[in-house]
């Protein structure tokens, strides 16, 4: 038998948001790939593997984006990529049905000179809107093979990985053709590439030329290490197209850019009247400026709805297992440690599995649908009051279920200001496991109405802290402006998959956190530490709170699970009648204290791996301060109304 | 008053372009090679001033030619990367409620844009 020797090749793929690269890169790897963050940055990396014949394919699918400038992260690790890491080929997703903007990013990827193969996706939606793409005339305009495909439906792939061997072998060969500018450019442009041929650039000449003209502060600074002259020279250059064109350099270099993109998609298109299409119509009614709202209504509280009742009713039943599995009797000490170490555990798969694993299916379902650009678009104008705008309301939405995979979906903003801001209000969003309390402490033993003023206070506070940090923060908003793209019915091999690598991220981030924490604090308490540190907060619980002395052990507890706050004093007292542990002022403050006090561990642990302990640990800072002087001032409130 | 205020930067603005455009036809230097024959035309549109609006006072279906984009480096940047670029037709495809952000259809693909950016942005309206 011969062993045959498997060769590695790197193939990645790249394209504009929402074209299709997630389906295809499921269609490439199915099960084999994993969801993790690029080095050091805050941005998705998904890394999958197939094998094709005797080809071990590592394939990578870089973050959707437009351009390759400097304006987001994703857009210099994806230039970055195919620069330095030289993937054998990139294939560039196309979304067919609007061709003209995919050929703005796909002619600047001809100009970072990489080995290109387009997959022209979504031809069926293409045709159903009457556009008719010619294959031959793409490729030869370009210089790079064309595979028509549906990523949905599987069509194509196969010819797709077949032409990326063949391009690897060298049987099909590319010649990428050259983007010519106006004759003010592209003379500069030459005088600028003549003299930096021959220098070691990370980019090929014609791309950092362009870049330098465009005025990239990362590659100025790259080269005038090597040449100062370079740069200044290309400053003057700069200048002069802005004189002769009457607008910014760079502008005038998108602009050109976008006129050969305009001119290669007209010459290759036939575009024949189409009729509206059911899904146009569908379309219209959830953007109506009433029915929008309704139907906007309507999803979210299915949602909420279908979680929750799904998450309570699998989470009661998985307790209930767990309840059998625990021995009958236990002294106090004992059941303190095992709710610490067992029940963490069981909390992560009460939590974890009915709440986050819903709630992550339908987060990808909306994702892979295209509904969550037009939830954008009706609310831009209320996430602006809290200076964030209208993509906020995803994770602010997913906060109420779980804070951790909330503070991960703030990744949807584009900026990491906005990134951060929203994160922040995420913090304050009272979560499956706060509402929890609310309920077992406000709700049960004093009223309906009373939880949900407590909510709606907290909905305020959340309005005011993210309008301040927006306003505290430097840097300017860019705004909102973002491409719709045509419905679709979501593809199940993206969500299932999708779905189950994030989920794989999130218990592994808090399995270990709840059930070590848990451990660590019952033992603690076990052996009496928290006694010493019930005393030492005593003057902040009983004399600033006015909350019994085991409001200090609770509070710890509630750092790591939020829940425990409830359950807790239920197991210490040995009674589930709360009302004869607490009077009625002390359970809404210890209710509100709940609701703010400190982002629990796990959210913490996520805070620190999305922006950094320094970011975690002010907004952990900050909020215990807020929280205890909020707490405090409400305490004071509720003696003076006297309840 | 903040309207009036955007109009008037917008003439200063138009003024410094229409004055570029001359010392440009002085020096001789032609626009052709690939450039786009709109851009000439959109300078001679330019020169009847009062033509310019702001992309967001378009009323729903109208159709306009945009001339410039205005504000910081980062953001006029991302405009004409998501294809805003000048000589450009927009429609505008609809407009959200409570002064929400707009829908306009530009170069075949959809796009959403917040109030504040669609200020920014300058156009000729289109019979």
């Amino acid at each position: 038998m011969v062993i045959m020797s498997e060769r590695k090749i790197k193939v990645a793929l790249a394209g504009n948001a929402n074209v299709g690269k997630s389906a295809i890169f499921n269609c490439l790897t199915g099960l084999h790939q994993h969801i993790g963050n690029w080095p050091g940055k805050t941005v998705e990396r998904a890394i999958g593997s197939l094998k094709f014949k005797e080809y071990e394919i590592e394939v990578i699918d870089l973050p959707g984006i437009y351009s390759f400038s400097t304006f987001s992260l994703e857009e210099l690790i994806s230039r970055e990529y195919i620069a330095v890491e030289r993937p054998d080929v990139v294939i560039n997703v196309i979304d067919a049905s609007v061709l003209e903007r995919n050929l703005f990013f796909a002619l600047q990827l001809l100009e970072l000179q990489a080995p290109i193969i387009i997959a022209l996706n979504q031809v069926d939606l293409a045709r159903r809107k009457g556009i008719n793409i010619c294959e031959k005339k793409l490729s030869d305009l370009l210089g790079v093979p064309v595979i028509s495909t549906i990523a949905i439906k599987g069509v194509g792939i196969h010819e797709l990985i077949e032409s990326v061997i063949e391009v690897v072998e060298g049987k099909k060969k590319i010649e990428l053709k050259r983007i010519e500018y106006g004759r003010e450019v592209e003379d500069r442009l030459r005088r600028l590439e003549d003299l930096l041929s021959g220098l070691k650039t990370t980019y090929p000449a014609r791309f950092t030329a362009l870049k330098l003209l465009e005025g990239d502060e990362e590659i100025k600074r790259e080269i005038s290490f090597i040449n100062e002259k370079i740069v200044s020279a290309s400053e003057r250059y700069a200048r002069e197209i802005e004189e002769i064109h009457g607008e910014p350099c760079f502008s005038v270099i998108s602009s050109e850019r976008y006129v050969v993109a305009s001119k290669i998609a007209k010459e290759v298109q036939e575009i024949a009247p189409a009729k509206m299409s059911l899904i146009d119509r569908v379309d219209e009614i959830i953007m109506h400026k009433f029915l929008g709202y309704l139907i906007m209504l309507i999803v979210m509280f299915s949602v909420f709805y279908a979680i929750f009742a799904f998450g309570n009713f699998l989470s009661a039943m998985i307790s209930d297992v767990f309840e059998t599995l625990k021995p009958a009797v236990l002294k106090v000490e004992e059941e303190i440690l095992w709710e610490g170490a067992i029940g963490g555990f069981v909390a992560c798969i009460t939590l974890v599995l009915p709440y986050v694993l819903p709630f992550y299916l339908l987060l990808t379902v909306l994702e892979d649908s295209g509904y969550l650009p037009r939830i954008a678009f009706l609310l831009d104008n209320v996430m602006h009051k809290m200076g964030l705008h209208g993509k906020a309301i995803i994770p602010l939405i997913l906060g109420y279920g779980c804070n951790v995979p909330a503070c991960y979906s703030c990744r949807i903003m584009e900026t990491q200001r906005d990134r951060l801001i929203a994160a922040f209000a995420v913090t304050f969003i009272p979560c499956t496991a706060r509402i929890i309390v609310i309920l077992g402490l406000v709700a049960s033993f004093i009223s309906m109405e009373w939880a949900f003023t407590l909510l709606l206070i907290d909905l305020a506070i959340t309005f005011a802290v993210s309008r301040a940090a927006f306003k505290a923060l430097p840097g300017e908003p860019i705004g909102l402006i973002m491409e719709v793209h045509s419905l679709r019915v979501p593809s199940i091999n993206v969500v299932v998959s999708q779905t189950w690598a994030r989920l794989k991220s999130i218990i592994l981030l808090v399995f270990p956190i709840y059930v070590i924490g848990g451990t660590l604090l019952a033992i603690m308490y076990a052996i009496g530490l928290l006694r010493l540190i019930e005393e030492a907060l005593a003057p902040l619980t009983m004399g600033w709170l006015g909350l019994p002395p085991i409001a200090g052990a609770l509070l710890l507890f509630g750092a790591v699970r939020k829940e425990l706050v409830v359950a807790m004093p239920a197991i210490i007292f040995g009674t589930i009648d709360l009302s004869t542990v607490f009077t009625p002022i002390q359970m809404l403050v210890l209710a509100f204290l709940t609701m703010i006090y400190v982002p629990c561990v796990a959210t913490y642990a996520m805070l620190k791996r999305e922006f950094g302990w320094k970011v975690a640990s002010y907004i952990t800072i900050f909020e215990v301060a807020f929280g205890l002087l909020l707490s405090g001032i409400f305490y004071r409130l509720l003696l003076f109304i006297g309840l | 008053m903040k309207r009036v205020g955007g109009k008037l930067k917008a003439l200063a603005y138009f003024l410094s372009r229409y004055r570029r455009s001359c010392a440009r036809r002085r020096e001789g230097v032609s626009l052709k090679a690939e450039a786009p024959s709109t851009l000439d035309e959109g300078l001679e549109k330019r020169v009847e001033p009062g033509g310019f609006v702001a992309l967001i006072d378009l009323r729903v279906g109208e159709r306009a030619e945009i001339s410039f984009v205005e504000g910081a480096r980062a953001i006029v940047k991302r405009l004409v990367d998501m294809g805003l670029t000048r000589g450009t037709e927009v429609k505008v495809l609809k407009v959200a409620p409570f002064n929400g952000p707009i829908e306009v259809l530009v170069r075949g693909s959809r796009l959403i844009i917040s109030r504040e950016l669609a200020s920014k942005v300058f156009v000729i309206r289109k019979d």
